[in-house]
């Protein structure tokens, strides 16, 4: 027997049924299509190009041109040693850049970012070992313009639509830092002219 | 005479109920099937099949990873180092970073390979690693474009490498940021074992790497 207060037939509101689903169908799509929170805290991007001077919140960069190389000659291990050979395993492009410190010093790191999305860091100090040329992990004094080079290993196949990224610090971009971006519009013809005049060798001996 | 203890009198109460007959016989196939599935072998015995066993020139890949070791020797000096009285374990493998980034991908693979001393654990970390053509350290792995690196550890005297030589291998999948504080950063984070390395070490191959 059936308690009194549970009516006989409970009325269902269509209309408050359909407008529930699509209250949650809203709130579904919200909520898929918000940004992560890596995406909440991810660096800011300043665009810039080559030969175009760039300022960040604590640096700026002035990329002069890129270069590429099967392999480059340094200076030996220790004192007096012999110049060895380094190559990579894919092919070395260098980028001759100017970069400037504005409030402290420290580090700027760069890296190559390809056009599927792949990043390739900067070679660190001891390979190649080009000292006061190779930038990267290269301390540098506020206010004064450093000149000299980021080298990168790369798949010869990787250069086409990739963009040289400039960052403070030597990790990775800090979460809201700025991050400086060059297109190195690096078209079809820009990359087989590069590879055209890439040198089996390039001396950096001092 | 047919009498009965309480405890038989009990068991036949269950027998002849039909849903207790069911319940045992249930039980019965269940342990049937944990014992087909191998549930009752010996953790060893099966070892083997958990983490397959990769030789020298067979490339796996654990995630963010492909690896392929390619020889292992013993030495009185790490690649490119001067000896130093001690007994060195070397291994060299092709890296292939598996993931879009070279950011601390090398860090990532220094965790991931352990020296198991005794074959299945005794994990033992190796030094930094170092590139194999010229010894460098500081290594960078930078995506699609294999390496051939080397990993390095320090004999302790006193110590029979056990033959062949095995390492384990971790895991290692991508996981996003997360809004909680303890969620950690996004990206690669390390899983379980996955499989091991298992190569016959030598004496110091002939050449300057040695």
């Amino acid at each position: 027997m059936r308690a009194r207060w549970i009516p006989a037939r409970l009325p269902i509101r269509w209309s408050l049924v359909v407008a529930s689903l699509l209250v949650l169908a809203v709130i579904v799509w919200l909520r898929r299509s918000e940004p992560g929170f890596a995406d909440k805290l991810a660096p800011f991007v300043l665009e810039g190009r080559m030969e175009q001077r760039v300022e960040a919140r604590n640096f700026a960069v002035y990329v002069k041109r890129i270069k590429l190389a099967e392999a480059y000659l340094t200076e030996g291990a220790g004192f007096g040693g012999k110049p060895r050979r380094v190559a990579g395993d894919g092919i070395w492009m260098s980028a001759l850049v100017e970069v400037e410190p504005l409030q402290e010093p420290g580090y700027v790191s760069a890296w190559l970012r390809t056009a599927d999305g792949r990043d390739y860091v900067g070679a660190p100090q001891d390979r190649p070992k080009v000292r006061g040329v190779n930038l990267g992990e290269q301390e540098l004094a506020t206010g004064l313009l450093a000149s000299g080079a980021y080298f990168f290993d790369v798949p010869a196949d990787a250069l086409q639509g990739a963009h040289l990224r400039f960052f403070w610090g030597m990790s990775k971009p800090g979460d809201m830092d700025h991050i400086i971006d060059i297109d190195l519009q690096l078209d079809p013809e820009a990359v087989h002219k590069l590879r055209t005049e890439a040198v089996p060798m390039i001396d950096l001996t001092p | 005479m047919d009498a009965k203890t309480p405890d038989q009198a009990q068991w036949m109460a269950v027998l002849q109920h039909r849903g207790g007959l069911a319940l045992i016989l249930l039980a019965v196939v269940a342990l049937g099937l944990i014992a087909a599935a191998g549930g009752f072998r010996r953790a060893n015995a099966s070892d083997a099949a958990r983490y397959p066993e990769i030789r020298a020139g067979a490339r796996a890949q654990s995630g963010a990873f492909a690896l392929t070791p390619l020889r292992a020797w013993t030495a009185a000096a790490a690649p490119g180092r001067q000896p130093s009285g001690k007994r060195y374990l070397v291994l060299r493998l092709r890296a292939e970073n598996l993931t879009d980034s070279a950011f601390a991908a090398s860090a990532l693979l220094q965790q991931d390979i352990v020296w198991l001393a005794d074959g299945r654990s005794d994990e033992r970390k190796a030094q930094p690693m170092q590139r194999a053509d010229d010894h460098t350290l500081g290594v960078i792995l930078q995506p699609e474009l294999p390496s051939v690196v080397d990993f390095v550890w320090e004999i302790p005297s006193g110590q029979t490498l056990r033959q062949p030589v095995t390492w384990g291998v971790y895991g290692r999948s991508f996981h996003e940021r997360g809004y909680l504080q303890g969620d950690g950063d996004a990206g690669w984070r390390q899983g379980d074992p996955l499989f091991k390395l298992v190569l016959d070490a030598g004496d110091a191959p002939a050449g300057p790497e040695a």
